[in-house]
This record gives C-alpha cells, structure tokens and sequence, in this order.
C-alpha cells in the first residue's frame, strides 16, 4: 500500500513537470516565429518610449472638457445599452441552453445545432459583428445593442449549458426514477441548483458588454466611443482624456457593484 | 416591443415557486436571488426605455440583413494572400502581446502582491494602477499609442500589452499572495532572500495555473487584436474593414470565416488543456 502511494506521487510531478516542459517549448517555438514574423524588436519601443511619457503629459493630461451635458447622456445610452442586451441576451440563451445541454433535451441534432450557433455567434468579436450589422442596419444605437445580443447571446449559451451540465447529472436521475416529469424535475431540481452560476455568469456578461459598449461607437454604433472617436480624431488629446476618465471611472463602479451582488447572491 | 415581453416572461419562468418545493434550505436563503432578479428584469426594461429604440427602421432593414450575409457567404479569393498575411500579422501579434505581457506581468505580480512586495505601499500603488489599465478598454489605449507611435505592428503590439500585462499582473498577484505566510517564514528563517524565496517557493506554487491562465488571455488577446485593425492598427480587422467599406463583401466574409476557424481552434485546444489540468 505504501509503496503503491509512493509511486503515485512520482507519476504526478513527472507529468506535470513533463506538461510544463511542454508548454515551455510551445511558448518558445510561438515566440520565435512570431518574432521572425512580425521582426519585433522590444528594445527599439524602449527606445522611442520618451515619445509616449511626452505625449501622455503635454498632449494627453490635464484633462479640459466643457460638453458635460452630452458626456453624461453618452454616458447613460452606454450603460442601457450594455444592460440592456445583456437582459435580452440572458433570456435567450436560458432558452437556448435547455436544447443545447443533452441531459434534458434528448435530441442529439438539436445539442449539436444550439452549440455550433453558439459558438459562431460567440467566436466573432463584437465589433466585427457590429461592422458587419452596421453594413445592413446602417449607423445608430440599435445596430450596437443587436451586435452586443449577438455575441452575448453565444457567450451566454454556451456558459450556461456548461452550468446545466455540472447540475444536471445525478439529480436528474434520482428525481426520474421517483417518476417526475419533466417539467417538475427542470423546475424543482434543476433550475434552483443552476441558478446562482447563470447569474455569475450573467453578471460577468455586464462587466465585459459595458467595456464593449464603450467600444461601439467607433463603428458607428451608437453609445460613448462615438464621442471618444470623434475627439481622438478631431486631435482633441484634452477632451479625449476627460472622456477616458469618466470610462474608467464608471467601468470600475460597475465591476464594484457586480462583484457587491456576486457576494449577496453567491453564498 | 416583443422584447421587453419576452424579458418579463423570462424573468418570470425563471422564478420556481417556492411554497411546493421541500425545504433544502431555511425559508428565504433564496430571497436575495429573486429580488435580484426582479431588479435586473426592471432595469434591463428601463434600459429600453432610456434607449428608445427605432424598431420599426430595424424591421424594415432585416432584407438588407439578408442580403449582406448571403454577399458575405459568396466568399471571393480576390486577394486572398492579403487576407492571409494579415491574418498571420494578427497572430503573430497576440502570441507577442501575451509572450511579453506575461514576462512583465510575472514581475509587476511579485511587486504587487502584498506577501512578497518590498514594500507594502508599492503593493497598493501597483494594484490600484493595474485596475485603472483594465477600465479602460484596449481599443482606447490602442489609439493612444496609434497616435504618437504611428502604425505598425509594434504599435498593435504595444495597444494590447496594457491589458495583457494588466491581466498578469493581477492574475500573479493573487497566485503569489495564495502562497502560505509559513512557507515564507520557513524560507525566511533559512536564510533565504528575497530572490531565492520567488524562484524557490513562490513560482513553482503558481506553474500550473499559469498555463491555464495564458491559454485563457491568448483566447482573449486574439479577439482584441482582431479589432485593432477595425480601429487603425494592422492585421486582419483591417483587411476586414477595408473590404467592407469598398463594398467587397465576399472578401470580408472570407476573413471573418478565418477569424472564426482560428478562434475555434484555440477554444478547443483551450477546453481541452483545462481538463488535462484538472487531472493532474
């Protein structure tokens, strides 16, 4: 027994040693290619550094700003975009997961269909998705919050069938055998085990659409980027700053109150 | 309008009802999960209200939709070399964002954690500067350093290493502060320092999760670089972009079909590296 235990050990740290030399070797070839590629030199950006620090100092700060009154209006399309879609989306993809998760929609074709959608919708970014929908919507706030709905909705979908998946196992099997239908065992079993994971994952779907939505506008789909765009564009280094500031401060206020919820909803 | 309906049904299906449920839990452990989502279906309507949105415009250009997807789908080789050197242009920028956002960021992570830093002021300071970098979304700083270093994918690169080295950072910092006071101290009363208690202990403590966190950021990181070149920088969101502002969208179908097959592609190889992980 001992000595069986004895090698165990052994094998373990041999195999994550060895999974760690991997990885070595593949950070290494990557690295090497992708030097050899793009002929990126780290030291030459070191040297033209000073350019940065000059124009982050002269150009950039002290902020200067006097349209506050369409910041804030900017600022408040941003957020309801991002909440929003991010609403919309989470009912959807609940929706959709219960077709895509195996253990309770028994249609093979049906999973394999959900996920693939899933994850096209999930793997283009949102701003491709937003330049494509801008070509057929044209410009404005409704082609933002369809692209946000897109690539949230895949997120979301695939998230929540992975949630679904963890909980579904053994209760489902247990409250079959007592003869439960369907219905009672989704609404009984495995919605309130499943619940507080869809709603992190929602809640990390609010943190990362509003950093999105910031990000729109230079596409021409609506929300704050529009404005940053255009004073980035116009060389207006002092307004552009202010604009930035007021992003950051608001995208940290809302991961504080996401993570806030995420404790009273988790326990 | 079929929206917000369908929002508040959500909320509602979304909702069992308690009273005939067996108790599993103390009556009302469940309360503050219900109220929070009775507020979030309240606020996504009133998000739609702030909005308000042009629906009727959006309906009447679905065919228009259609249209663009069918053009995008008729997929055109016109320059299709183009398409594929930046496409290695984008690749080749994210491994170097994430190779050397993970070299900084392994340093900037032992500087910011509180156990390990030489200073624990420092340790705050470089905390709070990495949550700022964070806030502010990589495409922003991309156009910052587009504007006084010019393009190029040393710019692209530069763009994505404020969030690469930002994520690391944190990411390290955690892992390192993880790392038990005791070990420390054991490694302290043997006369080990600063240097040698970091090789020694605290990296090899963080090895493992480092190879799922960098599959994790390379995920991210392509996504981001991908939509560099929508903003200025180069690679495949230019070409992207270029094909579709010049009407060819066969073109630009093409290169989001390989944006796509290549993000594919590092989800799955990252799926299963995770659960290869778990095991060990």
């Amino acid at each position: 027994m001992h000595k069986k235990e004895a090698d165990k050990i052994a094998v373990a740290s041999k195999e994550s040693k060895r999974v760690m030399n991997i990885f070595l070797v593949v950070l290494a070839v990557l690295f090497i290619g992708a030097t050899a590629f793009s002929k990126f030199n780290p030291f030459e950006m070191l040297a033209t550094q000073g350019e940065f620090w000059r124009f982050i100092t002269q150009d950039f700060l002290l902020p200067k700003f006097k349209n506050w009154g369409t910041l804030w209006d900017s600022i408040a399309e941003t957020i309801a975009m991002a909440v929003g879609s991010t609403g919309v989306s989470a009912v959807i993809a609940f929706l959709l997961a219960f077709l895509g998760t195996s253990s309770i929609c028994r249609l093979k074709s049906v999973n394999y269909v959900v996920r693939m959608v899933a994850s096209v919708l999930r793997n283009i970014p949102a701003l491709v998705w937003a330049f494509i929908l801008v070509a057929a919507f044209g410009i404005g706030t409704e082609t933002g919050v369809i692209a946000l709905c897109v690539s949230t909705v895949g997120f979301l979908t695939r998230s929540f069938i992975e949630t679904l998946d963890e909980v579904a196992g053994e209760n489902m099997e247990a409250l079959k055998s007592t003869g439960a239908g369907i219905l009672p065992v989704i609404s009984q079993s495995i919605l309130p085990a499943a619940l507080p994971g869809f709603i992190a994952w929602f809640l990390y779907c609010i943190e990362t659409n509003i950093r999105a939505s910031t990000i729109l506008g230079m596409v021409g789909a609506g929300g704050i980027g529009l404005l940053m765009n255009g004073y980035i564009k116009q060389y207006n280094y002092h307004a552009a700053s202010t604009v930035i500031i007021v992003v950051a401060v608001v995208i940290i206020g809302v991961n504080i109150l996401t993570e806030y919820l995420r404790k009273i909803t988790l326990k | 309008m079929s929206t917000l309906e369908l929002e508040q049904q959500g909320a509602l299906s979304a909702e069992p009802e308690l009273g005939e449920r067996i108790a599993v839990k103390p009556k009302g452990a469940d309360m503050p999960i219900y109220i929070f989502l009775a507020a979030s279906a309240i606020l996504c309507v009133v998000s739609f209200f702030v909005l308000d949105l042009n629906w009727g415009k959006v309906i009447e250009r679905i065919p228009n939709l259609g249209s663009v997807v069918a053009e995008m789908l008729h997929f055109s080789l016109d320059k299709f070399d183009l398409t594929i050197s930046t496409l290695m242009e984008t690749i080749a920028t994210t491994i170097l964002a994430v190779f050397y956002g993970l070299i900084i960021g392994m340093v900037v992570g032992a500087f910011g954690a509180k156990n390990i830093a030489p200073w624990k002021g420092l340790a705050t300071v470089i905390q709070c500067v990495l949550t700022f970098v964070r806030a502010v979304p990589t495409t922003v700083w991309a156009l910052l350093i587009l504007a006084c270093m010019g393009f190029g994918i040393s710019a692209g690169i530069a763009g994505l290493l404020f969030h690469t080295i930002a994520f690391f950072g944190k990411v390290f910092a955690q892992t390192f502060e993880e790392v038990p006071e005791e070990t420390l101290e054991a490694l302290r009363a043997a006369g080990a320092n600063r240097i040698q208690i970091f090789f020694g202990a605290v990296l090899p403590a963080s090895l493992t999760g480092l190879i799922a966190w960098s599959a994790l950021r390379f995920e991210i990181t392509f996504g981001e670089a991908t939509i560099l070149g929508m903003v200025g920088a180069g690679g495949v969101g230019y070409t992207i972009m270029a094909a579709v502002n010049s009407y060819q969208l066969g073109r630009a179908g093409l290169a989001v079909v390989l944006v796509f097959i290549f993000a594919y592609i590092i989800e799955a190889v990252t799926t299963t590296m995770k659960g290869k992980l778990k095991v060990l």
